[in-house]
Formats: structure tokens, sequence, C-alpha cells
């Protein structure tokens, strides 16, 4: 019969005196009906009694104090104190790495898109104006066409050119009527009107092909009032650009990681060196 | 001669030389309970050191009751301490180099000379073979079987010196004693006539 765990603890303790009554009477019974149980707690109190015969040794020396041992400054605080503050110091340096990586990817990816920005918006105003000069150009260009043609229309009608124009600026009202005369009137060539009639009659119709140009179409308000040039944006020499440039900035993070890493280190290197020396 | 109670109130107001005496009455229990928790006579010696250098700056702390428990238990935190300190260190020798440089074989350095040597034997051998069934039990277990059973310690005060529960100490006992049942008996021919039959069981 195997003795379990528990009757060893309930022996253990029966040997002790250390079983209330109730643990103790039907500890007593058991062992009156088990003899398993009553060999395994004799075995138990031979262990014990040799325990107890356990010879006493002698000390090797007396333990008394002097007052150097209790003055507190003898004692192995600064080495405590250093290691402490080192881990300290590690900690820290561990939590400033971890937000100065965290910095640099949240806000390192977008750092190279300002300066760009900042580029465009010193260099936007030049660069737009730069675009649109061909275009007023262009523009220019097609009022003054615009009045040779009307020019040349008023004192010498084209046939062909006239009438399409004709009909391209006038599409509504009255002017339609007319325009679909001067064309059946174009079309006539050897009619019998005097050339004094067709002159009055083409410079009607250059008067009304006035109104519709196509460049007034474009930028009406450039062929009234001349743009002024835009101010542009005045950069300095390259020299200075570059001195700006090379302007040394002071990251926080950098100065705190250099002294949280130096004193890290040194605060260790004092722990190990007190360590050593004492052991 | 002072009492304990006065001792400790002069101790208290900054006598070393007062609590010098107690250590004096208590040295020679704190370094046995040191020894047998350890195993090693220099660790020992410097646990029972700190324990009562601690004991000095803790005195405050003491609130009557037992001092005898106040004190082991100050000792059963400095030999934890030193446990742990001896073992992120190489070990060191049980036994002392002797003069030819070789080990010694017993703690024959500890031993009272005024004693017989039949019985000198006797009790090496006794201790030796306790000492190293000790040795062989888990760290707490050693402690409360050293406490109870070579200390004299009641369950109770055990359990207050160890800082754990009343089951705890029984059920950690228990299994102590019957580890070192099974240890003791690879001895019988060590133990005193009157225990050989430890184990036979």
């Amino acid at each position: 019969m195997k003795i379990s765990n528990r009757d060893w603890i309930q022996l253990s303790s029966y040997l002790d005196g250390e079983l209330n009554p109730r643990e103790l009477n039907k500890i007593e019974e058991r062992l009156k009906q088990e003899p398993v149980l009553q060999l395994a707690l004799e075995e138990m109190s031979q262990t014990k009694k040799t325990l107890q015969q356990t010879p006493k040794l002698k000390i090797p020396q007396n333990f008394i104090l002097t007052p150097a041992m209790v003055g507190g400054k003898t004692r192995p605080r600064p080495a405590r104190g250093y290691r402490l503050v080192s881990a300290l110091m590690t900690f820290l340096l561990i939590g400033v790495l971890v937000l100065d990586f965290g910095r640099f990817f949240m806000i390192g990816a977008m750092a190279p898109a300002a300066p760009k920005e900042v580029m465009l918006e010193a260099v936007s105003d030049s660069v737009v104006e730069a675009l649109e000069e061909p275009a007023l150009m262009e523009a220019e260009g097609d009022m003054e066409a615009d009045r040779a043609v009307a020019e040349t229309e008023a004192g010498a009608p084209q046939e062909e050119e006239a009438p399409a124009v004709a009909a391209e600026a006038v599409e509504e009202g009255e002017s339609v009527g007319f325009s679909q005369e001067a064309e059946s009137k174009s079309t006539e060539e050897g009619s019998t009107d005097t050339a004094a009639n067709q002159a009055d009659e083409w410079q009607e119709e250059a008067d009304v092909e006035e109104l519709v140009l196509p460049s007034q179409t474009f930028t009406p308000d450039i062929t009234r009032t001349p743009v002024p040039p835009p101010p542009t944006m005045e950069f300095g020499p390259d020299e200075e650009i570059h001195k700006l440039e090379r302007i040394p900035a002071i990251d926080p993070f950098r100065v705190l990681e250099i002294i949280l890493g130096f004193g890290a280190i040194s605060f260790g290197i004092a722990t190990w060196v007190i360590r050593r020396k004492r052991s | 001669m002072m009492d304990l109670q006065d001792q400790i109130k002069k101790s208290l107001a900054g006598d070393l030389e007062s609590f010098n005496q107690i250590i004096l009455s208590f040295q020679s229990l704190v370094y046995n309970q040191a020894y047998r928790i350890i195993g090693e006579p220099d660790a020992a010696a410097d646990a029972t050191q700190e324990a009562f250098i601690s004991a000095y700056k803790k005195l405050h702390t003491y609130r009557g009751g037992s001092f005898k428990s106040w004190l082991l238990r100050i000792v059963s935190n400095a030999c934890y301490d030193e446990y742990r300190r001896r073992k992120r260190k190489p070990v060191v020798p049980l036994y002392p180099e002797g003069d030819d440089g070789e080990e010694m074989e017993s703690a024959s350095w500890l031993e009272d000379t005024s004693e017989k040597p039949e019985d000198t034997l006797m009790r090496r051998e006794l201790s030796e073979a306790i000492q190293y069934c000790l040795d062989r039990l888990e760290y707490e277990f050693r402690t409360i079987v050293v406490l109870v059973d070579i200390q004299g310690l009641d369950y109770a005060t055990a359990a207050e010196v160890i800082d754990r529960p009343l089951g705890t100490v029984k059920s950690r006992l228990a299994r102590a004693r019957n580890n070192l049942k099974d240890c003791l008996q690879g001895f019988k021919e060590l133990l005193p006539q009157g225990l050989r039959h430890v184990g036979e069981v």
C-alpha cells in the first residue's frame, strides 16, 4: 500500500504535534488499523531524531560589529546607486531612441516633401508667369491679327472669308438676314451695283464683324488693359543659399541620446569596477 | 548581566557594545543556521556577518516577540542573498585546501578538538552525511527543515520566518523529511546506533 502525499503531511504534522484534535483522532485511528502508516511514522520519527542530533559547528570567528561596519559610508551604497542610475539612463536612452525612430518614420516620410513645397511656392509665381507669357503674347498676337483682318476686311473685303466669319459671328437676330443678304450679294459678281455701294455694304459688314472677333472671346480684357508682369521672387546669390544650408542644426534628440548613452556606459563601468574591487 | 530587552533598547540608542553582546549570544545559532542552509563555511560566515549588520540597522523594525525568530528571518534573507550571489560565481570548494594544496576531506577545521577522537569522527561523519543530504534539497525545503528540525522552531514561527503560509510549511517539511529519509538510508552505517534503521521500513 502506497502512502499518499497527504498522509505524509499528516504524519509529519502528527510527529510535531501540529494537528488539531479532529485530525489527531482521525490519524490515530488509522495508525491503529494500518501498519504501513505506522512504519512510515516510525521512519519519519527516526529521520527527525537524526536531524535533531546534527552537531553544532564551532563558529570560525566572532561576528561582533565595528563602527566602520555599520557606518553607512562603508557600505556598498555607491555601487547600488551607480547601478540604479545606469539602469535608469539606459531605460531613458531606449525611450529617447524609440521616440527618435518614431519621429523619423512618421515625419521623415513627409520631410522630403516639405522643401519641395516651399520651392514650388517660391517659384510658382514666376513659373506660372513664364508659362502664361506665351499665351499672353499669343493673345496679343491674335488681337493684332484680328485688327489687321478687320482693317483689311474693312478696306478690301475678301469674298470667301468674310461671309464665313459673319456666319460664325452672327447666328441670331437681324444680322442673320443681313449676312444672308451679303452672301447673296457677294455671289453676284457681275451685278450692276456701283463700287461705292459695295464699299458701303462691306464697311457695314466689317462693323458687324468687329463685335465678334475670335480674340475677343479668348481674352477680352487683355485687349483693353495690358497686364503688368507679376512680381517675381528675388533669389539671393547661390553662395548665400549654401551658407544658410551649412548652418549646423542641433537636434535635441541627438544631444539627449549622446548624454544618456555616455552616462549609462560611464555609470555601468563605474559599477563594474566597484563590484570587481570588492569581490 | 543585562537583559536582552535592555540590550536591544541600548542598541537602538546607538550603543554598539550592547548589540555586540547580543551578537555573542546568538552568533552560534546564526552561523549554524547559515551553514546548514548554504553548505559552505565561507559563505555562511559572510551571510552571518551581513545578517548581524542588517539586524543592527533594522533593529527599529523589531516589534517585540521572539527575538530569535526575528533574527532568524534576517539570517534567512541574508542566506538567500548569499546563496544567489554564490550561484552566479564559480563554486567555492566545500573543503579548504591543506598545506599540501590538496582539498581537506572533511570539515575538520570546524571541529571541537577537545572531544575524544572517536566522538570527533562520529560527529564529523554524521555532520557530513546530514549536510550532504540537505544540499540535495531545494533551497526552500532545506530552509524549512533546518528551521524546524535543527533549530527547533514550531510551524507558526517557521512560517513567519520564511514568510510563507502554514500549509506550505507543513507540506514542504513533509516532503523534505521524506527525501532526507531516502538520502540518509545511504549513510546508515554512519548514523548513531539507535538511528541505523532509518529507511529500512
